[in-house]
């Protein structure tokens, strides 16, 4: 529920900031460095070709959430809609990511940081609201994050679980699974230090496999003998675009 | 010849008997993670309400809410950043063809458990909606409808894929933990500046140990166990509760 709410919340705020406060890129700029304020250059670019593979990481690690498909398909009252409500969530996040998208990028230009917060916390001029903002995402990263290691950890158990047999040593050993696991994505935190370096590995990697390339090739497997020409055509199209993007995102990731 | 047919015979049956054994052994294996597994959720239903059990069925704009709270989380922060990477055409073109193909593969997947290549809607239940004669022919699927993720990869490329793509799942779960903790630390040290991130990240991943080493301590260490109930459901009245009634019991 809080993950609703900080959603709605950072919309409404980068579009209403938006609205009031209008392009910034100016006032940062001659913040920044007024010595060099005659070489004037424009903040807002309209297709930079080398910076789309990294635009293509981060949208698709925001578009990451096939795994939830089939626990909302079978809890469903009328699985027959589906496909209608995929229609209607995906318009809507459409939607919402496109306003947040263009409204950030024109307020803040290519000073942006890579989360949208950080930038609205240090130049918005409405300082309690962006604090409380902050605290908000802050909150909702770490409910998501607990939320995140009971699967995780659980997948881990249930390997061990065969090998222990009493529920103290359980215990131990699921303490200890839980451990290394936050330890280990500590010191991958640390390793790969930037957000939008780090979404846009695991957008380009696990996203492609989970979301594109995994769901079209199970369909050909599944259904190869009684698919037209044209659908075998296109769904082979998404495979193989979805194996170049996950090897473009390993090559640029690991320099 | 007949002593080593026999000879023949006799480990051909030793080998069917150890194959035999692992079988059997594997089979205890899986059945114990069942076990522990249905343990734990047992557990954990009391604490806080599972948002997709089975028994409950959701509507249709339930199902729009759960799957656009799901794809919208903290990537959505980033996107102004692909904007400032690739332009204004080139941050709309990423966003709405990579739609385009997430949408498209929904579909697929909504079809896989289906069980049939046709679109879903077909298969209504109500004749008024079906476009399908509803003679039994016409309404047969070409495959049992499937239940979960791992399953439509056993289906599909039998266990060895089921095993990569449960691997491929674990290492995105595992990278989000560390994107979070990345954000929190950034979040953080833009609330904190006189602190680092590295110590920031540090503090949070000591934090969110406590609840779990406060479960192999006694009924003593209360606080710890305020902590366990406060970060496992971060309902907010809910842990308003917890907190009164933890200062009552106090």
């Amino acid at each position: 529920m809080i993950g609703t709410i900080a959603t709605v919340c950072v919309v409404l705020a980068v579009v209403t900031s938006f609205l009031i406060e209008g392009d910034v890129t100016e006032e940062i700029e001659s913040q920044a460095n007024i010595d060099s304020i005659l070489e004037t250059r424009s903040h807002h670019q309209l297709w930079i070709g080398g910076g789309l593979n990294s635009a293509f990481g981060l949208v698709a690690y925001c578009f990451s959430g096939h795994a939830i498909i089939p626990s909302i398909y079978n809890s469903m009252d009328k699985p027959y809609e589906f496909e209608r409500v995929v229609n209607v969530t995906f318009m809507i996040v459409v939607a919402a990511c496109l306003t947040i998208g263009l409204s950030g990028y024109s307020m803040f230009g290519d000073f942006v940081f890579d989360q949208i917060t950080l930038s609205l916390n240090q130049y918005s001029s409405a300082v309690l609201a962006m604090d409380i903002l902050t605290w908000l995402m802050i909150l909702t990263a770490f409910s998501k994050l607990t939320l995140t290691m009971f699967p995780l950890a659980m997948g881990f158990e249930e390997i061990v679980a065969p090998y222990v047999s009493n529920d103290s040593t359980m215990l131990l050993v699921s303490t200890a699974i839980k451990m290394i696991l936050l330890f280990g994505a500590f010191a991958m935190a640390i390793f790969v230090p930037s957000f939008s370096t780090l979404c846009s590995m695991v957008g380009m990697i696990c996203t492609m496999i989970v979301s594109v390339i995994f769901p079209a090739g199970a369909y050909l497997r599944l259904f190869w003998p009684k698919l037209s020409l044209v659908d075998r055509i296109q769904h082979c199209l998404l495979v193989i675009f979805g194996v170049a993007m996950a090897i473009v995102g390993t090559v640029i990731g690991t320099p | 010849m007949d002593f080593n047919a026999t000879k023949a015979h006799l480990k051909a049956q030793a080998k069917f008997a150890a194959l035999e054994k692992t079988q059997r052994e594997l089979d205890l294996k899986t059945k114990k993670s069942a076990d522990y597994r249905r343990k734990i959720l047992s557990n954990q239903k009391g604490k806080q309400k599972s948002k997709f059990s089975s028994s409950e069925k959701t509507s249709f704009y339930q199902c729009v809410f759960n799957m656009a709270n799901i794809l919208m989380g903290v990537g959505l922060l980033a996107l102004p950043f692909a904007f400032a990477k690739s332009g204004y055409l080139g941050g709309s073109f990423a966003i709405i063809s990579f739609a385009l193909i997430c949408w498209k593969t929904s579909i697929l997947i909504g079809r896989e458990l289906n069980g049939d290549p046709r679109p879903l809607s077909f298969f209504s239940e109500s004749p008024s909606v079906a476009k399908l004669p509803t003679d039994s022919e016409s309404m047969k699927r070409m495959r049992q409808p499937i239940r979960s993720f791992p399953d439509i990869a056993r289906e599909a490329f039998g266990s060895a894929g089921a095993v990569i793509l449960g691997i491929v799942l674990y290492f995105e779960l595992f990278s989000c933990i560390a994107i979070f903790i990345v954000s929190i630390g950034d979040h953080m040290h833009e609330l904190f500046p006189s602190i680092p991130v590295t110590t920031h990240m540090l503090g949070l991943t000591i934090f969110s140990t406590l609840p779990v080493i406060s479960k192999l301590c006694g009924a003593e260490w209360k606080i710890l166990v305020f902590f366990t109930t406060c970060s496992t459901n971060f309902d907010v009245t809910q842990s308003l509760e917890r907190l009164a009634f933890f200062l009552i019991s106090a």
